[in-house]
C-alpha cells in the first residue's frame, strides 16, 4: 500500500481516473489549496508576569488563555477524514491502518463535516449488533456511515468542533463541557480540519511549558485533599469477564477504561476502549464471548507495555501530573498500599481542576457562573460570536481579569 | 561552468554575439578579416568546438561577418560507454575531442565546412563507428562514419519543410479530428512525473515509537499535490498537503467509488 502521486497531465505509475460526477473529494482538497497567510503573533508574550501574580491559583488558566490551539498543531502531521458514504467497517479498518483513533466525517452532499467517527462508534456497534459467537454482523460489514449515524441519530450531538485561533483554555472547555475527547481544529476561512486536539497533548503542552511557569499551591496538595478524580463507584472488569459485558460496561457508565482485578481484587491490567480497536486491527470482532484475559493478550507482544499506570491518593498533583504524562496514558488507577484499586484519575479530572475550575471558582459569587450545561456551551463553542471573541483575543491583551471570565460564561 | 562563464563574459563585453562565432574570434585578434585568413583558417585547425564557448577572453573583438561557410554539426553517440570522444578529417584525425554526457547519451556540437566529412569514435579506448550513421572503408582495413554538411539543411523553413515531409503526419488542412496519437517516440506521452514528486511522506517509515499520526516534514515542492492510493476494495483514498501559516496538515480522504 503505497502512495503514488496523481499525475494530471504527467506520465505517471498510479493511473486513476475522476469520474466528473463524483468529484467532491477532489473538490474538498482542491477547497484547501486557498491558504491565508496570517501574521504570527508570539502567544507566549501575552502573559505578563504581574498578571500571573495576582492569583496563583489561576496560572494554568491563564496559560492555557495565552496559547492557542494553533500552538499545539504538530509541524506535521496527518489528518484522515472519512466520506459518510464510506462502509463503516472499512472506516475502522483505516482507522487501525494509520494509527488514528478518530477521524472527522465529510458529508458530499452537505460540503461540510458532520461529525467524527472513534472508538466508541466501533464499540456502539459492537455492543447493538452482536448476537452470538462467530455469526456475522451484518450491520456491521454492510452499513455506510451514514446509515449508522441515522441509527445513532437520537443520541447524536452536533458536530463539536474549535478555531485554531481559540485559545486552549476554551479547548479544555469544550473537551470537558462536552464530554469528547477529540476536539477537531477546523479553519474557519476555509473550512478545513486541521488536527485533533485531545486531552493528552493539551496537558503535555503544559507540561512542557511548567517550569516556567510559577508553581501554584495545589500542585503541593494531594489528590485526597482536593477530591481530584473519581472514587466512588469505581467500575472493574475482571479476568474472566466476557468481553461483550465490558464493552456493555463502557457503553452504560460511559467510560473510557475498565481496571482488571484478579481473584483477590488487585488491579493486574486494564482494558480500556482503546483496546477494542485491536478487535479490527486482528479481525476477531466476531466472536465477543472470549474473556478480557484473552483480549489483552496482544499486549504481551508489545515491548513498549509497561504494566498498568497507577498512583496513591496520596500523591501530590505534580507527581501525578509528571506520572501520567510520561506514561502517556489518560487515566491512573489510584490504589491502595495493598493494590487494592480505590479510584481512577484521569486527564479530564486534572485539566478540569488545574484549568477550569480555578477560573469559575473566581466568580463563584455571581450565580451565572456555575458550569454551563452541556448545550449550551457547545452553542457558544461553535456560534459565529464566540469565534469573533477568540479572534479578536489575538491582539495583546491587557489582562484576563474575573470580569473577563465573566463574560465567557454567559 | 562553461555556460556560466560564456555568459559572465558576454556580459562583460557588453554584447549578445552568438558563441558560434567566438572560437574563431579567439584566432583573429584583430577584427581586420581578409579573405586568406579566412582560407588559413581551413588549413590549419580546421574544426571549432561550440559547446567551449568560454574560452572567450573579455573584451575580445568578435566580429559577425566572419567564417560564413562554418556550420554547427551535432555529432551524437548513443552507444553508452563512460568516456566518449571523437576525432575526424576535419582536424586531420590528431586530437580527440570529448563528448558530453546528457540524458545517457554523448554530444557534441562542432563547426564544419561544407561537404563531406569522416569521423570516428573512440569509446572507453576502442575505435568505433556508429552503425546508424552512414560509413566509408577508410583505407586501413576498418570503416569511419561519414557526415555530408551541406548549407541547405541550415536554411530553417527548407528544414521545417523537410521534417514536416519525413514524419507523414499533418497535410495542408486543418480540421476537427483529432489526429491518432502516437504510441511510440518520445514525443508521444505527457511529460515523465518529477523526480521531487516522487517523495511521498506518507510512504516514509516513521519510528514506532512515535505517534503515528506524525509525519516527516515535507518539501515544499510537495505541497499542493494530488497523491492517491491504489483504488482497493472500492474505496478511493486521495492526500494532500497544505500548508496552514507554520504548520503542514496532510489529509487523507477516504471515500467510496
Amino acid at each position: 500500500m503505497r502512495f503514488g502521486h496523481v499525475g494530471f497531465g504527467y506520465r505517471s505509475t498510479t493511473s486513476l481516473q475522476v469520474d466528473s460526477t463524483n468529484n467532491t473529494g477532489i473538490r474538498l482538497i482542491c477547497g484547501l489549496l486557498t491558504l491565508e497567510l496570517s501574521v504570527e503573533s508570539d502567544t507566549a508574550e501575552h502573559m505578563e508576569i504581574e498578571d500571573l501574580d495576582e492569583n496563583e491559583d489561576q496560572v494554568y488558566s491563564k496559560f492555557m488563555r495565552a496559547h492557542k490551539c494553533y500552538d499545539l498543531i504538530p509541524t506535521s502531521a496527518k489528518l484522515v477524514i472519512f466520506d459518510t458514504q464510506l462502509n463503516v467497517k472499512k472506516a475502522f479498518f483505516a482507522l487501525v491502518y494509520n494509527g488514528v483513533r478518530a477521524a472527522p466525517l465529510w458529508d458530499s452532499a452537505k460540503q461540510d463535516y458532520v461529525g467524527m467517527l472513534t472508538i466508541t462508534d466501533f464499540i456502539n456497534i459492537l455492543k447493538k449488533y452482536y448476537r452470538t459467537p462467530n455469526a456475522r454482523m451484518d450491520e456491521l460489514e454492510d452499513h455506510k456511515i451514514a446509515t449508522w449515524r441515522e441509527v445513532l441519530n437520537q443520541q447524536s450531538k452536533s458536530f463539536v468542533y474549535i478555531d485554531p485561533d481559540a485559545s486552549l483554555f476554551d479547548a479544555v472547555r469544550a473537551l470537558i463541557d462536552n464530554h469528547v475527547h477529540r476536539l477537531p481544529v477546523v479553519d474557519r476561512t476555509t473550512g478545513n480540519a486541521i488536527y485533533i486536539l485531545t486531552h493528552k497533548r493539551i496537558l503535555r503542552f503544559l507540561h512542557l511549558y511548567i517550569k516556567d511557569v510559577p508553581r501554584p499551591s495545589f500542585m503541593s496538595k494531594t489528590l485526597k485533599e482536593l477530591k481530584i478524580g473519581t472514587y466512588d463507584n469505581v467500575i472493574t472488569a475482571t479476568k474472566d469477564m466476557p468481553l461483550i459485558t465490558a464493552l456493555n460496561l463502557f457503553v452504560e457508565n460511559r467510560i473510557s477504561a475498565l481496571p482488571v482485578l484478579d481473584e483477590n481484587g488487585h488491579v493486574v491490567d486494564i482494558y480500556a476502549k482503546f483496546d477494542v480497536i485491536n478487535l479490527a486491527a486482528e479481525k476477531t470482532y466476531n466472536n465477543l464471548d472470549i474473556t478480557v484475559n484473552d483480549a489483552l493478550q496482544h499486549r504481551q507482544n508489545d515491548e513498549t507495555y509497561e504494566g498498568v499506570a497507577t498512583c496513591y491518593e496520596e500523591d501530590r498533583v505534580q507527581d501525578v501530573m509528571e506520572k501520567i504524562v510520561r506514561a502517556e496514558v489518560h487515566r491512573l488507577v489510584v490504589t491502595d498500599g495493598d493494590g487494592k484499586v480505590i479510584g481512577i484519575v484521569s486527564l479530564s479530572d486534572l485539566l478540569d481542576y488545574i484549568i477550569l475550575r480555578p477560573m469559575l471558582e473566581c466568580v463563584t459569587p455571581s450565580s451565572t457562573c456555575k458550569r454551563a450545561p452541556s448545550a449550551t456551551s457547545q452553542s457558544s463553542v461553535c456560534s459565529s460570536d464566540r469565534m469573533d471573541f477568540a479572534c479578536q483575543s489575538t491582539a495583546p491583551e491587557k489582562s484576563v481579569d474575573c470580569d473577563d471570565a465573566g463574560h465567557l460564561w454567559l | 561552468m562553461g555556460n556560466t562563464s560564456a555568459s559572465k563574459n558576454r556580459h562583460a563585453s557588453g554584447d549578445d554575439t552568438a558563441p558560434t562565432l567566438t572560437a574563431t574570434g579567439r584566432y583573429h585578434q584583430d577584427s581586420d578579416i581578409n579573405f586568406s585568413a579566412e582560407q588559413e583558417l581551413y588549413n590549419e585547425p580546421a574544426y571549432y568546438r561550440r559547446s567551449r564557448a568560454s574560452t572567450l577572453t573579455p573584451g575580445t573583438p568578435v566580429s559577425q561577418q566572419m567564417t560564413p561557410r562554418l556550420l554547427p554539426t551535432v555529432f551524437k553517440w548513443e552507444g553508452g560507454g563512460k568516456d566518449v570522444a571523437l576525432a575526424g578529417s576535419f582536424n586531420g584525425w590528431k586530437t580527440k575531442i570529448p563528448l558530453v554526457k546528457s540524458h545517457g547519451d554523448f554530444y557534441t556540437i562542432i563547426d564544419l565546412p561544407e561537404g563531406e566529412h569522416e569521423y570516428k569514435f573512440y569509446v572507453d579506448g576502442q575505435w568505433v563507428t556508429n552503425p546508424q550513421e552512414p560509413t566509408a572503408p577508410n583505407g586501413i582495413g576498418t570503416q569511419n562514419n561519414k557526415v555530408l554538411v551541406k548549407k541547405s539543411d541550415f536554411e530553417v523553413f527548407e528544414a521545417l519543410a523537410l521534417d514536416k515531409e519525413g514524419s507523414g503526419v499533418g497535410g495542408d488542412d486543418y480540421g476537427q479530428e483529432v489526429p491518432p496519437r502516437r504510441t511510440e517516440g518520445k514525443q508521444s506521452g505527457p511529460p515523465f512525473l518529477p523526480p521531487q514528486l516522487l517523495q511521498v511522506i506518507l510512504n516514509k517509515e516513521t519510528s514506532a515509537h512515535c505517534e503515528p499520526s506524525l509525519l516527516p516534514e515535507p518539501n515544499h515542492v510537495m505541497l499542493n499535490h494530488l497523491y492517491a492510493l491504489s483504488i482497493k476494495d472500492g474505496v478511493m483514498v486521495l492526500s494532500a498537503t497544505h500548508r496552514f501559516r507554520k504548520k503542514y496538515v496532510t489529509t487523507l480522504l477516504y471515500k467510496p467509488i
